[in-house]
């Protein structure tokens, strides 16, 4: 026994040893790569914790965890490829404590998960579910390495591509929405024997603000960063913080610009590339997400109008912005929660057009390359921030009385007005061939500077540019349908406008 | 050789071993052979080994097995257990095959080296016994981790699943669980985490247009159906008397009867033939009847056209549509399909033994229809105009008639597709169960898994769109129908239900299949439906399981021992492995040692030279031969399968007792034969 004893000690040592310097390793990846440092020791808590199964694991698998990592991949590649889906999440789980440290494989198992391994699924509510698990793996890594911008870059488009934008998107959008809402506490947790996740956390306390935890900051401001510099602080909904309360719950894509502003953040300040998309990708997200948000909320606006005034919903997307169009502003209701639903995302939708107007600006100081796209993205933003300013206010008019509602009502004939001016510049601008424009344009005023034309003569060109189409010998308009989206949102606009003038 | 020989020969080699091995070396320690010796000497190599602190490894074993469970990520509460069993069974059979390889590898080397064996060998022991003994003392140490790890797989599994269903009823309590995921909750909660059933598969299934009826003579598939019939052609139906080897055979002739009846068509269906004029047109015309050619329909509907193939015992195509002609063959009132197989296929078909002619459904909007022997084979004879008649082949369940037409649906990722959709517009299937034992009351369970497809236009919904599966039961004496029960099942997961006796009868009894919901495809194979005939307490069947790897233990101990008899104890370890998987590791390679792998090295190596060529061939293909060979007589460890069964809550049969009882006695006693005569003729002591 007594000649064992120095090996025991010589063990205890080199395990002690192997920990010091694997952190000490981590610590000076981390500055490599510009990772920031945490606040308090208490925060860091989780993320040591999180590690420890990997930690362990490697350290008992020593030289064989190689050879298991090859084995299980190649076994869950198969049996993916085989459709054969039994043990293979526990595999990736497996290759995720074994490989902590790739982010490429991390990567890929997230969009394995959420992309071929939901589709598989036959029924929607397991489909989600299996996305939600490429969530939770997403998330475990997160808390394993924090602020991460391959990790974050790839929650966010987990919400973005997966919930928000795929064929099922009806679905998983109305489930984030109703989910992130506050409910009781549930009496099963992750930790239980057989738990698995079938629905998100809700991340809203009773009043729709963000849950005090979720937007604590966590990591300290370094000193020399410039005032105006935008900063990551940890709080994991750092960025939706400006926009609360929620009453409706929270839209796939404001989580996902939440998190692809955490990235682009990490990117631009923190100094980070990420593995796999251009920088250019990365730093264009949050305005594309922002769109996205202001575009869901556009489209629960329009149907909780719909609703509120017993129209039939109508099956074709821009056929509902027609069928409120004649709406009175005498119109009544009963079902005043929609009115308000309506109104809250009537109000909400202007602002996120604007915010996405501004990061559209400040992607563009640094990449000119989708220069004329994203102006085309920041006209069309501004003109719905206009018009959607318009049916707030009308709406809104419709319950109102006396000045408020004179008030209101001549808020939203401006803003109508400025909606349809805009949309025809965008027609202009984007849907005309230079040839034509050559023809019809003051002299003096460009493509590029449509704005100078006075808005009462905007119609007056685009009927010059019909008749110009229809004289062709085609007679075929290549952009109609192209334009067609704009002509409705003209219509509506008009008929309001109208609606505005009758009762003047 | 003769047959008794030729298909046992490894057992003769086995009997000529034992025998010659006995009765020609050892006759005289068989005689004075004796079962307390033996029992004396197991004890000490059991002694010996438990001083060695082999059982010291067990908690290790252990500790992993819990570590290895926390870190698991399973679909569900049963998917939880099936993988804790999985781990459970793997890391006892590893830990007690690599601990009894090293235990008797290194026993009598070491013994010989340290001249311990002297002790034995100077009294009044046969070398026999002292193989016998030592084979017997690892197996009781073999024996004693099992029952320990045993004890452990019990509790632990106990452990889990009583944790586990007090978590499945908080959750039916709390009303937490979604409509597709409850009814395998309330299942779980019903019939436990911990199962041993004796399941039953069915004998046939198919996919008819509409449900056939005991009267009905004719059968009925839609288009993207097809029939098969099966044939099975000896040379001496399709070779003329005078026919010698290597002459070609005289083509032969398909002739095949189907009827036709209009289907009825969906609204998508008639706006893709031509509008509204078919509506209320499609209907049901009555009894059958051959194609129409009369019909007012003909302008609008497509005429009604099959294809004809024919398909190897697998269901893979053997000679395609175009090699016969047969791509797209219009169906004229009675007026048989003529198909002709080519001279130069013909051969093919006869090498192959039985095949299937099958017919698919072509045009759309029409039914196929085909009665109980719809196709028969015609062989040219020496006179002009005469045809040997060939049926198809015999039914296997009654050999007295012909096998009758079998339908079926479309093939897709996951069997054949059952469509879903309004009844009348959709197929129906059939499972057919026969014998099986049944309860006199109360409800039989049964358990399914499918594979489910669905078109991305359904997807545009924001709520869940479950697929319905509707299952009545008919008996088949009574042709009583029961009420249909309608199940959500979710792609490639086990789905549970279950039927009231009253309505399964005597066993005898058909299973009918709707799929309700549209855009919906339902992939179902024969073995995707199971009865569940009995149950056997779990300790029953883990005990199964356990004795399946002793007796694998058993094997390896023989092996090792053999190995240990005339080589050093790293090379004895070396050889056991090899001698224990390298059949396997044959089988694994499967195809790739086929015929053409000698011309395959020989390409891939690039050799100019065809001389060259032609002698890196023939030793490959020679030593492919040789390892084939081999392999043959190597044990077959497959048959060891202790954790398939167990983990899927399956009863492990009486027969996998017995067919690793046959593996581990079978080349087990030979090996103490010859362990014998290595040790009787090693000089281990002066």
């Amino acid at each position: 026994m007594r000649g064992r004893t120095p090996v025991i000690i010589l063990l205890i040592v080199a395990l002690l040893a192997t920990g010091v310097t694997s952190q000490f390793a981590f610590n000076r990846r981390n500055a490599a790569t510009h990772r920031p440092g945490q606040l308090a020791s208490s925060d860091t808590g989780a993320s040591s914790l999180a590690g420890m199964n990997s930690y362990a694991l490697a350290l008992l698998l020593g030289g064989l965890r190689g050879p298991l990592v090859m084995m299980l991949w190649s076994s869950s590649e198969a049996q993916k490829n085989e459709k054969n889906l039994e043990d293979f999440d526990t595999k990736v789980e497996w290759i995720r404590l074994l490989q902590p440290e790739f982010d490429t494989v991390h990567i890929f198992q997230i969009w394995n998960k959420a992309y071929n391994i939901s589709v598989q699924m036959a029924s929607l509510a397991n489909k989600y579910a299996t996305i939600l698990d490429a969530l939770d793996y997403a998330r475990k890594i997160d808390r394993q390495k924090p602020n991460d911008i391959n990790i974050v870059e790839a929650i966010g488009q987990i919400y973005f591509d997966k919930l928000g934008n795929s064929a099922e998107k009806d679905y998983y959008t109305q489930r984030v929405r109703t989910e992130t809402q506050w409910r009781p506490a549930e009496r099963t947790h992750p930790g239980d024997i057989g738990w698995r996740r079938t629905r998100l956390d809700p991340i809203l306390d009773q009043k729709g603000n963000l849950l005090p935890e979720l937007t604590k900051p966590r990591i300290a401001r370094p000193e020399g960063l410039p005032a105006d510099s935008e900063w990551n602080n940890g709080a994991e909904y750092q960025y939706l913080e400006p926009y609360q309360p929620f009453p409706y719950g929270v839209s796939a894509f404001a989580i996902a610009y939440n998190f692809f502003k955490q990235a682009q953040v990490l990117q631009s300040v923190g100094k980070q590339h990420h593995i796999q998309l251009s920088s250019m990708v990365v730093d264009s997200r949050p305005a594309l997400a922002l769109e996205s948000w202001a575009r869901d909320e556009w489209t629960r606006a329009g149907e909780a109008e719909l609703k509120a005034f017993d129209k039939p919903l109508p099956s074709e997307p821009l056929d509902k912005q027609m069928a409120t169009a004649s709406l009175p502003l005498n119109a009544t209701t009963t079902h005043l929660e929609l009115i308000d639903a309506a109104l809250y995302s009537y109000q909400l939708i202007p602002r996120l057009c604007h915010d996405s107007i501004a990061e559209f600006r400040r992607h563009l100081l640094s990449y000119s390359t989708n220069f004329w796209t994203y102006m085309s993205h920041i006209d069309e933003l501004q003109a719905i921030a206009d018009l959607t300013q318009g049916d707030h206010d009308y709406l809104a008019a419709t319950r109102a009385s006396g000045e408020v509602r004179r008030n209101l009502i001549q808020s939203a004939e401006h803003s109508y007005t400025a909606a349809a001016a805009g949309f025809r510049r965008i027609i202009l601008k984007y849907y005309v061939d230079q040839p034509i424009l050559d023809r019809i344009l003051p002299h003096g005023v460009t493509k590029e500077t449509v704005e100078k034309i006075p808005a009462d003569q905007l119609q007056t060109l685009l009927n010059r540019v019909q008749q110009i189409l229809a004289a062709r010998p085609a007679g075929i308009n290549p952009h109609t349908e192209d334009v067609a989206e704009y002509h409705y949102y003209i219509d509506r606009a008009n008929l309001r406008l109208a609606q505005i003038k009758s009762v003047k | 050789m003769p047959p008794i020989i030729n298909d046992n020969i490894g057992w003769w080699i086995a009997g000529a071993i034992v025998v010659i091995g006995l009765v020609g070396f050892g006759l005289r320690d068989l005689l004075r052979f004796s079962p307390r010796r033996i029992w004396a000497i197991s004890s000490v190599s059991f002694a010996e080994s438990i001083r060695r602190r082999v059982l010291w490894i067990t908690p290790l074993a252990i500790i992993g097995v819990i570590i290895v469970s926390q870190l698991q990520h399973p679909i569900d509460e049963q998917d939880a257990i099936r993988q804790t069993i999985k781990f459970c069974l793997f890391a006892t059979g590893l830990l007690v095959t690599i601990v009894i390889i090293i235990l008797a590898c290194t026993n009598l080397p070491k013994e010989i080296d340290t001249r311990v064996i002297y002790t034995i060998v100077t009294k009044p022991t046969t070398r026999l016994e002292i193989i016998l003994g030592k084979i017997i003392g690892f197996a009781r140490v073999s024996a004693a981790i099992l029952i320990i790890m045993g004890l452990f797989t019990w509790g632990y599994l106990h452990l889990r699943a009583w944790n586990m269903q007090r978590y499945i009823a908080r959750q039916l309590i709390d009303g937490d669980v979604g409509p597709a995921r409850k009814p395998s909750l309330e299942h779980y909660q019903q019939s436990g985490l911990l199962q041993a059933r004796q399941l039953q598969d069915s004998d046939s299934y198919e996919i008819f247009a509409k449900l056939p009826q005991s009267t009905d003579s004719v059968r009925w598939m839609f288009n993207e159906q097809d029939f098969v019939v099966p044939f099975r052609l000896g040379l001496g139906d399709v070779a003329p008397a005078d026919w010698q080897s290597g002459q070609p055979l005289p083509p032969l002739m398909i002739l095949a009867h189907v009827y036709t009846q209009e289907a009825p068509l969906t609204d998508e269906q008639q706006e893709h033939l031509g509008g509204d004029l078919l509506r209320g047109l499609g209907t049901d015309t009555g009894g059958p009847r051959l194609s129409d050619s009369q019909s007012t329909m003909t302008a609008k509907r497509p005429a009604p056209k099959v294809a004809v193939q024919i398909l190897d015992r697998n269901g893979y195509t053997l000679l395609a549509p175009n090699i016969l002609n047969a791509t797209s063959l219009t169906l004229h009132e009675d007026q048989p399909l003529q198909i002709q197989i080519p001279a130069e296929q013909v051969m093919t078909l006869v090498n192959h033994g039985r095949f299937f002619v099958s017919i698919t459904g072509a045009s759309p909007g029409w039914m196929y229809g085909a009665d109980s022997n719809p196709v028969i084979i015609l062989a040219p004879t020496p006179q002009p105009g005469k045809f040997n008649q060939i049926p198809p082949a015999p039914d296997p369940r009654d050999p007295s008639r012909h096998t009758p037409p079998i339908f079926q649906g479309r093939s897709g990722t996951h069997g054949q597709q059952l469509r879903g959709g309004p009844a009348e517009f959709n197929p129906v299937g059939i499972y057919r169960f026969h014998n099986v034992p049944l309860p006199a009351s109360g409800q039989v369970p049964f358990e399914m898994r499918v594979g489910i497809e669905r078109t991305g236009d359904e997807l545009s919904t924001s709520t869940d769109d479950l697929t319905h599966l509707s299952i009545s039961a008919r008996n088949l004496k009574t042709g009583v129908i029961s009420d249909p029960i309608t199940i959500t099942p979710e792609s490639l997961r086990p789905t549970y239900f279950s039927l009231p006796a009253s309505a399964l009868g005597d066993g005898n009894f058909e299973l009918i299949l709707r799929n309700h919901t549209n855009g919906h495809w339902i992939g179902l194979q024969t073995n995707s439906v199971f009865v569940v005939t009995s149950h056997q307490p779990f300790i029953a069947n883990l005990a199964k399981s356990l004795l399946i790897l002793w007796l694998m233990t058993l094997l390896v101990i023989i092996i090792a021992i053999l190995c240990s008899t005339f080589l050093s104890w790293p090379i004895a370890v070396v050889l056991t492995i090899v001698l224990l998987l390298g059949r396997w590791g044959v089988m694994q390679l499967g195809d790739t040692l086929g015929s053409g792998i000698g011309n395959q090295i020989a390409t891939d190596f690039g050799f100019s030279d065809p001389s060259q060529a032609k002698v890196v061939s023939s030793s490959v293909e020679a030593l492919t031969k040789a390892l084939t060979a081999v392999s043959h007589v190597l044990p077959d460890i497959s048959k060891f399968s202790a954790t398939e069964d167990v983990e899927r809550g399956v009863m492990v049969p009486t027969a996998r007792l017995a067919e690793s009882s046959a593996v581990a006695f079978g080349f087990g006693l030979p090996m103490i034969v010859l362990a014998y005569i290595f040790l009787k003729n090693k000089e281990v002591a002066p």
